[in-house]
């Protein structure tokens, strides 16, 4: 009997055996290339590259640093354009009158721009220098409602002016120019150089001059501000108005 | 009377061998069905176990083969892994030879295809480990990722901006310390709560010192919040290098388990 069963076994494993050679597994290979499977795996990782996104985000400086930076530069622009030897010096301060709300940064260093810059009265031998107080003039940005506080000068809150050793700058005017200047498609950037020259222009000893013509520029003593009179935008002082009673320059 | 005797014993004798006939033939028939269940039972044992391993590996190279170029898919590819995941714990229950089989496994060829199965189940197993590990390491990122996602750039840094960018990473900073992420993820979890606190300090100093304008310490804040943001690149970099020995060891799990048979 076990003789039996040990021959009946061993055919059953036979058989078996002989089913085993055709097995499926060995059938299997991969469909997976597996020098990519690395890669596909890291591919799923979202959070290195959400966080490489968080980089330093361009910060807007702060007002008051903006008006600091803009002072030191001016302070810069001024120490490099103090006149040369054989300029005839001018020295003038900056104050405020009333509620400012321009920058008074940015003003200072648009009127010393514009004071110094090579279009305007240097071309007479003339150089401005700011300086922190007891300047021959006194430069004021001045709120509008202020304006009218200075004398002598009849000055009005419409406008700016000069009232003695104050050239004012009405700040109204600064910030916005007039309705006749921006109608006709002048910037803003030339209406302040134009205010600064004409009211300095006082200063240095002139009045007001009329339109010399139609369609050529105005000069810069001319109240651009409240009329061209035919005469085309002009914010430099013409050749014939380079001249000066206070400093004594004769042209 | 003679006769008769003679002619009973030659019955009797004739009895005998048609019992022991039956018999070896019951013992025959009976030998012949055990060979049969036997032989159909372990063709069944591994036609099982071939088929599960076979889906396996199909679900396996579907998944793998899945597109990843948006989010969404990452996420969709992340959770076909766990169904892949669910069809490897299957395998749990194969290789189990029941006691009518079991006793059968002095035949060699028994043996080895029992010890086959039982390979292959070690081998899931341990895929079906390291696939866990990289699912929930990716899950654990996800987590953390939630938080800094909730960090949104204003358009434009005004120091109003800033004061809301400052409760945000404040925000993340206690979000990220209240975390429970795999032990793979602790180390990147640890260095993004140092690296959000660093931000989220650097904020509060900028504030402070513009609050007092003073120029010099204003730039040196933010200096410190460029340091700050720079060193969050060491986060993605920490995060990246340990994922990387999960997917090193999953790979070998799965090229052992599913390629190699």
């Amino acid at each position: 009997m076990c003789q039996f069963c040990t021959i009946a076994y061993s055919g059953a494993g036979i058989v078996l055996a002989l089913s085993s050679s055709t097995t499926p597994l060995a059938r299997l290979t991969s469909a997976s290339d597996s020098s990519t499977f690395a890669a596909q795996l890291m591919q799923l990782q979202s959070f290195p590259s959400t966080v490489k996104t968080m980089t330093l985000p361009q910060i807007k400086e702060p007002q008051w640093l903006v008006d600091q930076k803009a002072a030191e530069k001016a302070a810069a622009v001024s120490r490099s354009r103090t006149p040369t030897a054989g300029q005839t010096i001018v020295t003038y301060d900056v104050t405020t009158r009333g509620a400012i709300t321009a920058s008074l940064a940015e003003f200072k260093q648009q009127a010393n721009a514009t004071l110094n810059d090579a279009r305007g009265w240097p071309r007479m031998g003339v150089g401005f220098q700011e300086v922190a107080s007891g300047g021959q003039f006194t430069l004021v940005l001045s709120e509008a409602s202020q304006v009218p506080s200075f004398s002598p000068g009849g000055c009005d809150a419409e406008y700016s002016c000069r009232a003695g050793r104050y050239v004012v700058i009405n700040q109204d005017r600064w910030l916005g120019a007039t309705s006749s200047w921006n109608s006709a498609g002048g910037s803003l950037r030339d209406y302040r150089h134009m205010v600064i020259n004409h009211e300095t222009g006082h200063w240095l000893g002139h009045n007001h001059a009329s339109c010399g013509g139609a369609g050529q520029s105005a000069p810069v003593m001319q109240q651009q501000s409240i009329s061209l009179q035919g005469c085309s935008f002009n914010a430099w002082p013409l050749d014939s108005e380079l001249s000066s009673t206070q400093l004594g320059i004769q042209r | 009377m003679k006769r008769i005797r003679q002619s009973n014993k030659l019955l009797i004798h004739n009895k005998k061998w048609w019992l022991i006939g039956g018999a070896i033939g019951l013992s025959v028939f009976a030998l012949a069905g055990l060979v049969g269940g036997s032989m159909y039972a372990w063709q069944q044992y591994e036609k099982e176990y071939v088929s599960w391993h076979k889906s396996l590996h199909d679900s396996a190279d579907r998944v793998f083969a899945l597109p990843i170029t948006s989010a969404k898919q990452k996420t969709d590819k992340v959770t076909a892994f766990r169904n892949v995941y669910q069809l490897a714990r299957q395998g749990e229950q194969h290789c189990h030879a029941y006691g009518f089989l079991h006793w059968q496994q002095f035949i060699a060829q028994v043996k080895s295809k029992i010890n086959q199965c039982q390979q292959i189940k070690t081998n899931s197993e341990s895929f079906l480990h390291d696939l866990t590990r990289v699912v929930d390491h990716l899950d654990s990122e996800s987590q953390l990722m939630a938080g800094f996602s909730q960090v949104k750039a204003p358009a434009e840094y005004n120091e109003e901006a800033w004061k809301t960018s400052s409760a945000q990473w404040d925000k993340l900073v206690v979000y990220l310390g209240k975390q429970h992420v795999s032990a793979s993820v602790e180390a990147t979890r640890k260095l993004a709560l140092q690296k959000a606190t660093a931000v989220s300090d650097a904020w509060r100093v900028l504030i402070a010192t513009s609050e007092s304008k003073d120029k010099a310490k204003y730039e040196a804040a933010i200096n410190q919040l460029s340091a700050a943001y720079d060193g969050l690149n060491e986060i993605a970099r920490t995060a990246e290098a340990s994922l990387k020995p999960l997917v090193d060891t999953l790979q070998k799990s799965y090229k052992r388990t599913l390629q190699t048979t």
